[in-house]
């Protein structure tokens, strides 16, 4: 695979809001702290007379988190490549004046099928509604090597088939979707012209497998950006698969 | 005596099955004006899971749609404790393993011809191991109608054996003490080898259940936010031949 992924340093600093630990690491998921597992789960556990420390981590812990997406603070950049071969660059996109629309994919979870195989075409259908919009729609694909959804392959063939016209950038290593918190297919994202995460959660009010919500949080926001007012549903609980890491 | 037939799965789902379905009547029969309690009974392939109807960062609770006769009605699923699951990039769900049994009122009207009936109960399953699939398991059961008292099945244990597995109300767990006390849920249960807390979708923000949800120890506590009442279930695991409680705890908002 050769998609790499390139989380400059530089271009983070161009946000003005960008949290001063973003120029920590270009890494963000080195800074995480140590992933979880049922037995440090176990380990972890704190009883009262240690609570002061724990609560010390924690704080600690959050500070070192801050190259995370957070809605209101500056996106965590990233280039790509989408699985045409093509190179995608959030940073560009948003010096091109454009809001930038996150679709975490993975073509076969449920959740994400049924926005596709169904009556009403969800993100086909955002991306024509904002063609001749400053929108872009940008699948991202972080399933590993040999996991479901993985491969160029795999997502090209994904892209006949459901007559997909938007970029799926190609994130094997998962970087892309730790600095986002992503853990869901399909958990989306809308970045403002500002370069702002603008809206973080679900692409709808249905979070079961079968069919497409009613309200689209998405286009509710992106609508909003357009018309100049401040995003009423900032943040939703995102559903869906897990993210295939 | 009943017997169960699953309904001709729908024509798209060729693939093997997962998870399949039975159900389960707890009488032998069912009578005019009272309530039956039936099971669906989710049997669950080695290495799958499903998910509990509470808090999970991804999956979806099974669903089931009830076809009964005229006047029949179904009420709210009584759901058992799951366990915990954590995936990478610190996906936590609650999930259940190897199967799922889920306890079903359902209300048979006073006016209720004498004679044989079918319920059927249309499910919707996301069933995942690392990957996630689609399946909608269908199945019917034929009983008897019938003004004689009902009497307890005794043949068939799924009913019981759910009803023994179901979380018990905090009150009738003296061993079990749960408290918010500054921003934490404190929960004891003296002797306990581990104490697991999941939260329903309604209850009080975690911000960190995936460190704090599980632990070792007779004393678990959970940082939650004063956003919500903490509604969910707790389990606490003892030392063998001891079993494990599980007990539903509700505790108010702070006005």
């Amino acid at each position: 695979m050769k998609a790499h992924v390139l989380f400059s340093i530089l271009a983070a600093g161009l946000f003005a809001a960008a949290p001063a630990l973003a120029q920590e690491s270009h890494k963000p998921a080195a800074t995480a702290p140590a992933q979880p597992d049922h037995d440090k789960a176990h380990k972890d556990h704190k009883d009262s007379k240690d609570h002061k420390d724990s609560k010390h981590d924690k704080e600690h812990k959050k500070d070192t988190k801050a190259t995370v997406a957070e809605v209101g603070h500056a996106a965590p950049a990233f280039t790509g490549t989408d699985s045409q071969g093509n190179t995608v660059s959030l940073t560009d996109l948003t010096a091109q004046g454009k809001i930038v629309v996150l679709q975490w994919f993975n073509p076969d979870c449920p959740f994400v099928v049924k926005h596709y195989n169904g009556e009403h075409k969800t993100f086909n259908e955002m991306a024509a509604k904002y063609k001749d919009k400053d929108v872009v729609l940008v699948g991202i694909a972080s399933s590993a090597p040999g996991k479901q959804g993985s491969g160029n392959d795999r997502i090209n063939k994904a892209r006949t088939d459901w007559g997909m016209h938007y970029p799926v950038v190609m994130d094997p290593s998962g970087d892309i979707g730790r600095s986002y918190n992503a853990k869901n297919t399909p958990a989306m994202v809308v970045i403002g012209k500002d370069g702002k995460v603008a809206y973080m959660g679900a692409i709808d009010d249905d979070a079961g497998a079968q069919k497409p919500g009613t309200t689209n949080y998405v286009t509710k926001a992106v609508d909003e950006l357009l018309a100049g007012k401040s995003v009423t549903t900032a943040s939703t609980k995102p559903y869906g698969c897990s993210v295939k890491y | 005596m009943a017997r169960e037939h699953p309904v001709a799965p729908a024509p798209s789902t060729t693939a093997p099955k997962h998870v399949t379905a039975s159900l389960h009547s707890e009488a032998t029969t069912l009578k005019p004006g009272t309530t039956a309690w039936v099971a669906v009974d989710f049997k669950i392939e080695k290495g799958w899971h499903l998910y509990w109807n509470g808090l999970n960062d991804s999956g979806s609770a099974p669903q089931v749609k009830w076809k009964l006769p005229p006047g029949f009605k179904a009420g709210e699923m009584l759901w058992p404790a799951p366990t915990r699951h954590i995936s990478p990039g610190d996906v936590l769900d609650h999930i259940y393993e190897n199967g799922l049994v889920l306890l079903t009122p359902i209300s048979v009207p006073a006016d209720a011809a004498l004679g044989t009936v079918t319920l059927t109960a249309e499910s919707v399953c996301v069933v995942c191991r690392e990957a996630c699939v689609l399946e909608t398991p269908s199945v019917s059961i034929q009983l008897e109608v019938s003004s004689h008292e009902p009497t307890l099945r005794t043949d068939d244990p799924t009913t019981s054996d759910a009803r023994k597995a179901l979380p018990k109300p905090l009150k009738d767990c003296p061993d079990i003490t749960a408290r918010v006390d500054h921003g934490h849920l404190v929960i004891s249960a003296p002797g306990a080898t581990m104490i697991s807390y999941f939260p329903t979708l309604e209850s009080a923000t975690t911000p960190d259940l995936i460190h704090e949800g599980e632990g070792r120890g007779p004393r678990l506590t959970v940082t939650v936010k004063p956003d919500a009442a903490v509604h969910g279930i707790v389990t606490a695991t003892y030392p063998k031949p001891k079993e494990s409680t599980s007990a539903w705890i509700e505790i108010p908002q702070k006005p």
